[in-house]
């Protein structure tokens, strides 16, 4: 990989107080930004990043090939001229000169180490929940948006949508009182999102689609239909089922609500189903029981019936529930009680990518930072742990380690294939 | 299988296995196993079938041998069976699938006794990533030592595979065993092996790093002897952001055991060699941030001043972690900074909540300079406050322009402190108006309850600012106990803008009380002895109010009061919240001889029949026509069509349509019956389609023949589709998967005569296989005759749940084994159809849940198909 040039790296920020009500600043003081995979929740996030005015995407990427080409006539189409780069590697993105921020949408196998050289080129990073592969993975990436000092926003865009922001601020001041357990209900099953359900015949990958590169760090294994876009998320070399999906929404609205943006459970043990042989190896069914600090017990489940989808907090004879439907609360009147203003005050959002330029020119923390993100997503890798071994692991959250358990500890991270590392 | 657009809560329905994580969910899940087992291959074969197994074949003995191993990890004599079989594996099996597999088994349960195996596939390019697959999470020393040996006999990829793990591991040791590859002229080996440096840290790899950095720039080398020598080649092509990251993992490592002197001498050469790239030199000041604040704030004040853009609003955005004394320190040097600097500065110091800093804010709070105040008024509202702030705050904010008047009152409502509260309630008594009635309003936003005696009094100020906030502000606090002071301000309330501001405050609090029947008593006590203006008032807050009691008094009050309070009244009916007011204002709408009142009562009538979700359709309808019977106005009559047009209810048909005899109302009436026949069109198509074609002859608007126009076309698209077929099925096949079972030739697809076939009916084009003959994973038959008068070009939409595989006259000309839910259309295909009939056989396969079938015949261009007939066959 070339060097990014030491002086061009960098834009010409100024904090947003100062930005005036300039619809539209000059491209000098655009923050320039590349996307990297730009299939399904890539196009979808470049599409907001487009819509900001402030925001000029420079390039995109993608191992296949339609999906970049399409991306990039999806840019060029809103600015209406032809200068959007496109790339195959994301090396070479990570080298443009002038670049500001990367937004990273990639199956979960590819999270860590585009974002981990993303940081070392001094860029900053919006990524796609679970925040990586593995706890290790995850860990890697915190420690290089820090070294870097790098802003980091987490797709978990739950946050920027008001009636969640207001359930988390009821539980965080007590509303309910000392909240005894928390129920996150999350999907089961594996939803065909691509319609290549039971593709699993091998053959020779389409020309358009760099499967090598697709692998990337994960062990080798032939292609079919099945294995990639869309329903990657169903074999665990690259995601990790419905459970690391959406721990990195549900459980992270959960953390947010009691305040462990930066810890985490004591233990985690659960069950789960799986299929019998076939490409698509996550659990179909689950259940994780977590115990956390003071005595609150977390369950995360899907295809459970007691336990309803969203997050419920339930507290001293009250509880606050809340899913993308809306939200609810026992008593009912909770959640229309006023918040007053020198009580915690969660962040109101402009909307969950502008909160992430305006955190690039401010360099102020994003609402889902890196951090924050990893200890939403640790119970979900710890339970795909328990759920392998059959047994109840002890987690020490502020080491980040499994304790007394070596076989366990074997899974915070998953070797990569050579020449990739973190 | 049904599809869902996010969840999928029933799977196909292969044999499921299930972990438990408690010692007796363990053992009765050990026991389980053991019953499962009974039925699965023994080791031998298991093992068996894996050393035979390549990518293609089925897999399902491959979980039956990783059912094995997890089930062994709870007993170790079990265990170090499984690993010698896995071991057997690696050795005997001809295919590198089976040894990657075991490989990956060998993960979660080998031991020291598979070192050896392992670590002869690191050479073997095929393997070696599943080799260090296992090894490189093994806590045992044997594995890095494994490893440590694979560096002399690996070369390339296999080679940066092994620096890679071996950097991973992070075993000390490993330091010395990497050193001689620096001298690599592999440059991706020589790259691995800095990165594996940065990763093992410690002095010996710090030693080597800064030996290589020597070579970019002497100063960071000081004080080691160590050298080392790159070819001009490697040279030229090393990443030096590796190297530099290196370093800085190096010296993160010595920070977090403690470190911190070496950790902040080693950020502090990284920083201020020249040679740095520059996010690492950021990097190296944030770390020195975190070890040595004192030398990271001199270098950030040196930044903040210098004229390079990029470094200072990073410099400016490393404030934030300072501590407070370094902070102290770079907000004295506050006026020494251009003005974009300072307000980075003050964005990233007011973040903070450091007494010590107030000073600062409020002397930038004053600043003429625009880039800063902003900046500092938003730091003051994260602080705790003294009466300076708070004065300050509730100038600008009572005083100043937009958009630092907003920006200074979401601070005045935030800012923290004992002080605060004290000095806006003085604040409410005194000074100018403007800044009384800010300061009322941020009592009220920061919920000081305290304040009611004082906003209470307010209330009679004498200057209306004041007054008008302290009502706002008392309805945002108060209870029932501030009621009658706000219905004393209401009855002497001189101004609308005061009257309007008092029937809001006064139903907050009533609608805050929990008894939703006490809360109207004090209410209707005032109301008997209130003024004529005061009443009309009261019956607004009544009507926002709603409930029976409430209707009541303003039934009573539009029947009785005197004219202006009856009219009044009537407004407040119409406007009613729900739909228990209807009969009220139906009454009024009927008995008024007054056109004007008639007509508000009407309206209101007809508003409630749109919003009354709680009625029945046959309720509406009747509202309806009830209302037509008033209507006087061509306009109401429009009204009263167009809610008519919400119906889905046939009998609406005959409001309507009598209406398009009137010239006036011929285009609304005619939009109306298109509308309902929309509604109507799923469940009575023929209905839908006669109201439609009544239609036709009548001049009527373009927009109405467009709504007129879709209805046809929906019902078009429900044409074509076969209505009846044969059918054969069940069919099942034990042990054969969904997939399987398309393949599987049954009796009904050979033309075995002994096949039963029945005639079933498709339901709006879908034959509902899941209720005609249900269940799991299983396969149906569909037969039917398309008839057309001559050869013609055909389309043949198809949808199915699950796959279909569809013959025509014979041959094959659909196979979709696929596992999906039903989708009109899915799969369209072009066909030739021979004169008189062709024979359509369709065999439609299940895996779980959902199980449909829909054909349609069209024309190649997706135009009706003439003379088309369909026969169940």
């Amino acid at each position: 990989m070339a060097m990014v040039p030491a002086g061009a790296a960098l834009p010409l920020i100024i904090p947003a107080s100062v930005l005036g009500d300039d619809p539209k600043p000059a491209p000098s003081n655009r923050i320039a930004l590349a996307a990297i995979g730009v299939g399904w929740m890539g196009t979808s996030n470049l599409e907001s990043f487009l819509a900001e005015p402030d925001c000029q995407v420079v390039a995109v990427c993608d191992v296949d090939h339609y999906h970049a080409e399409a991306a990039r006539e999806l840019v060029n189409r809103h600015y209406g001229n032809r200068s959007c780069a496109v790339f195959y590697d994301f090396r070479q993105i990570l080298a443009l000169p002038g670049l500001d921020a990367v937004s990273l949408a990639l199956p979960d196998h590819w999270h860590a180490i585009p974002a981990i050289q993303a940081a070392r080129a001094g860029l900053d990073i919006y990524g796609e929940k679970p925040l990586a592969h593995s706890i290790v993975e995850g860990r890697a990436i915190v420690d290089a948006v820090r070294r870097y000092a790098r802003i980091w926003q987490t797709g978990s865009w739950q946050r920027s949508v008001e009636h969640f922001r207001r359930a988390a601020e009821i539980v965080l001041n007590g509303r309910i009182g000392k909240v005894q357990r928390i129920e996150v209900g999350l999907p089961a099953g594996h939803t065909d999102f691509a319609g290549t359900a039971g593709q699993e015949q091998f053959g020779p990958p389409p020309p358009q689609l760099d499967y090598e590169f697709w692998l990337g760090p994960a062990l080798g294994a032939p292609y079919c239909p099945a294995r990639v876009h869309k329903n990657w998320r169903w074999n665990l070399d690259y995601g990790g089922g419905q459970l690391l999906d959406w721990v990195g929404h549900h459980l992270d609205i959960a953390h947010w609500g009691m305040g462990w943006d930066t810890s985490g459970p004591q233990t985690v043990e659960g069950t789960g189903e799986f299929l019998d042989g076939g490409v698509w190896n996550s659990p179909t069914r689950y259940r994780l029981t977590c115990q956390y600090p003071d005595n609150v017990t977390v369950v995360i489940a899907g295809g459970h019936d007691d336990i309803r989808s969203g997050v419920r907090w339930i507290g001293d004879g009250s509880w606050v529930w809340c899913d993308r439907s809306g939200i609810e609360s026992h008593p009912r009147t909770l959640i229309h009680e006023p918040i007053g203003s020198r009580e915690i005050n969660l962040p109101h959002s402009p909307g969950h990518h502008r909160n992430f330029l305006d955190s690039v020119r401010s360099r102020r923390p994003t609402l889902c930072p890196a951090e924050t993100a990893h200890h939403s997503a640790i119970p979900g890798h710890l339970g795909q742990i328990a759920m392998r071994l059959g047994r109840k692991l002890h987690w020490d959250a502020m080491a980040g380690r499994i304790l007394g358990d070596t076989t366990a500890e074997r899974f915070l991270g998953a070797p990569m294939r050579s020449p990739w590392r973190l | 299988m049904t599809r869902f657009p996010n969840l999928i809560f029933s799977v196909p329905c292969h044999s499921r296995w299930a972990v438990a994580t408690t010692a007796l969910i363990a053992s009765i899940a050990g026991l389980l196993v053991g019953l499962v087992m009974a039925e699965e291959p023994d080791d031998a074969e298991a093992f068996r079938s894996l050393k035979l197994y390549n990518y293609g074949q089925d897999p399902t003995n491959l979980a039956v041998v990783e059912r094995k191993v997890r089930a062994a990890l709870t007993d170790p004599a079990r265990s170090s069976e499984m690993e010698i079989r896995l071991l057997e594996t690696l050795e005997a099996a001809p295919s590198a699938e089976a040894r990657q597999f075991a490989c990956r088994q060998l993960r979660l349960i080998g031991t020291d006794t598979s070192v050896p195996a392992l670590s002869q596939l690191l050479i073997d390019p095929a393997l070696s990533p599943a080799a260090r697959y296992a090894l490189e999470g093994m806590a045992s020393p044997a594995a890095g030592e494994a490893l440590r040996r694979a560096i002399g006999s690996t070369r390339g990829t296999n080679l940066v595979g092994v620096i890679n793990s071996l950097g991973e591991r992070r075993e000390p040791v490993s330091v010395a065993a990497l050193v001689p590859l620096l001298a690599s002229r592999d440059v991706a080996v020589l790259h691995a092996t800095l990165t594996a440096l940065g990763k093992l840290g410690g002095e010996a790899a710090v030693d080597q790093l800064r030996a290589v950095a020597r070579l970019y720039d002497p100063a960071l080398a000081e004080g080691t002897a160590t050298t080392v020598t790159l070819s001009d080649e490697v040279r030229a092509r090393l990443d030096i952001t590796l190297l530099f990251d290196a370093l800085l993992r190096c010296a993160d490592s010595f920070a977090q055991a403690g470190r911190n002197d070496a950790a902040a001498a080693l950020y502090l050469r990284l920083s201020e060699s020249a040679t740095t790239p520059r996010p690492q030199s950021l990097a190296a000041l944030a770390g020195l941030v975190r070890v040595d604040p004192s030398q990271a704030t001199t270098i950030i004040l040196k930044q903040l001043k210098g004229e390079d853009d990029a470094p200072g609003v990073m410099a400016a955005g490393l404030v934030r972690q300072l501590p407070l004394a370094n902070a102290s320190q770079v907000a004295l040097a506050l006026d020494s900074l251009s003005s974009h600097r300072q307000a980075a500065v003050l964005e990233a110091l007011g973040d903070r909540v450091e007494p010590e800093l107030l000073f600062y804010f409020l002397k930038s709070a004053l600043s003429p300079d625009p880039n800063v105040r902003p900046s500092a008024l938003r730091a003051l509202g994260n602080q705790t406050g003294n009466p300076d702030a708070v004065r300050l705050l509730l100038g600008t904010a009572g005083g100043e322009t937009e958009p630092l008047a907003s920006i200074a009152r979401a601070s005045l409502d935030r800012i923290r402190g004992a002080e605060v509260d004290a000095t806006l309630l003085t604040a409410v008594g005194e000074g100018p108006v403007a800044l009384r009635a800010e300061a009322a309003r941020s009592l009220a936003a920061r919920r000081v309850t305290n304040a009611l005696p004082v906003l209470t009094k307010a209330l009679k100020d004498l200057n209306s600012p004041v007054r008008l906030t302290a009502i706002q502000a008392v309805g945002v606090l108060g209870g029932p106990t501030q009621l009658e002071a706000l219905l004393d301000t209401l009855a002497l309330a001189g101004h609308e803008l005061e009257r309007n501001a008092c029937v809001t405050a006064i139903v907050a609090i009533s609608q805050r009380s929990e008894n939703v029947d006490g809360r109207l008593q004090p209410l209707l006590r005032f109301y008997e002895t209130a003024s004529p203006a005061a009443k009309m008032e009261l019956l607004t807050v009544l009507g926002r109010l709603g409930g029976p009691r409430a209707l009541r008094a303003v039934t009573a009050a539009a029947r009785n009061g005197d004219d202006a309070l009856r009219a009044r009244a009537i407004d407040v009916l119409a406007s009613w919240p729900d739909a228990t007011a209807l009969d009220a204002v139906l009454a009024i709408a009927r008995e008024t001889n007054d056109p004007t009142r008639r007509a508000v009562a009407l309206r209101g009538y007809l508003r409630m029949l749109e919003s009354g979700d709680q009625m029945t359709p046959v309720q509406r309808l009747e509202g309806y026509q009830q209302a037509w019977g008033l209507a006087t106005a061509t306009a109401e009559r429009k009204l009263i069509l167009s809610g008519v047009a919400g119906l889905a209810d046939p009998a609406a048909l005959k409001v309507a349509e009598p209406a398009l005899k009137d010239p006036e109302l011929r285009n609304e009436a005619g939009l109306a019956v298109a509308r309902i026949a929309q509604l109507i069109v799923t469940n009575s198509p023929s209905l839908a389609r006669e109201a439609v074609d009544r239609l036709q002859p009548l001049a009527l608007a373009a927009p109405v023949q467009a709504q007129a126009r879709q209805v046809l076309a929906f019902l078009e698209r429900g044409e074509d589709f076969i209505p009846t077929w044969k059918m054969a099925g069940p069919f099942l096949q034990p042990d054969a998967t969904e997939k399987e079972l398309f393949d599987i030739a049954f009796p009904a697809e050979k033309g075995d005569p002994s096949v039963a076939w029945r005639t079933i009916n498709a339901e709006d084009g879908v034959v509902l296989l899941e209720q005609l003959i249900g269940g799991d994973n299983r396969v149906a038959y569909l037969r039917a005759t398309v008839s057309v008068p001559a050869a013609s070009k055909a389309q043949l939409q198809i949808g199915s749940d699950d796959g279909v595989k569809l013959w025509l006259n014979g041959v094959v000309v659909l196979a979709r084994n696929v596992t999906r839910g039903y989708l009109a259309g899915e799969d369209t295909i072009e066909v030739e159809l021979k004169p008189g009939a062709n024979i359509l056989l369709a065999k439609v396969t299940q895996g779980s849940g959902g199980w449909r079938f829909g054909c349609r015949v069209r024309a190649a261009d997706g135009t009706k198909l003439p003379g088309l007939r369909f026969t169940a066959y």
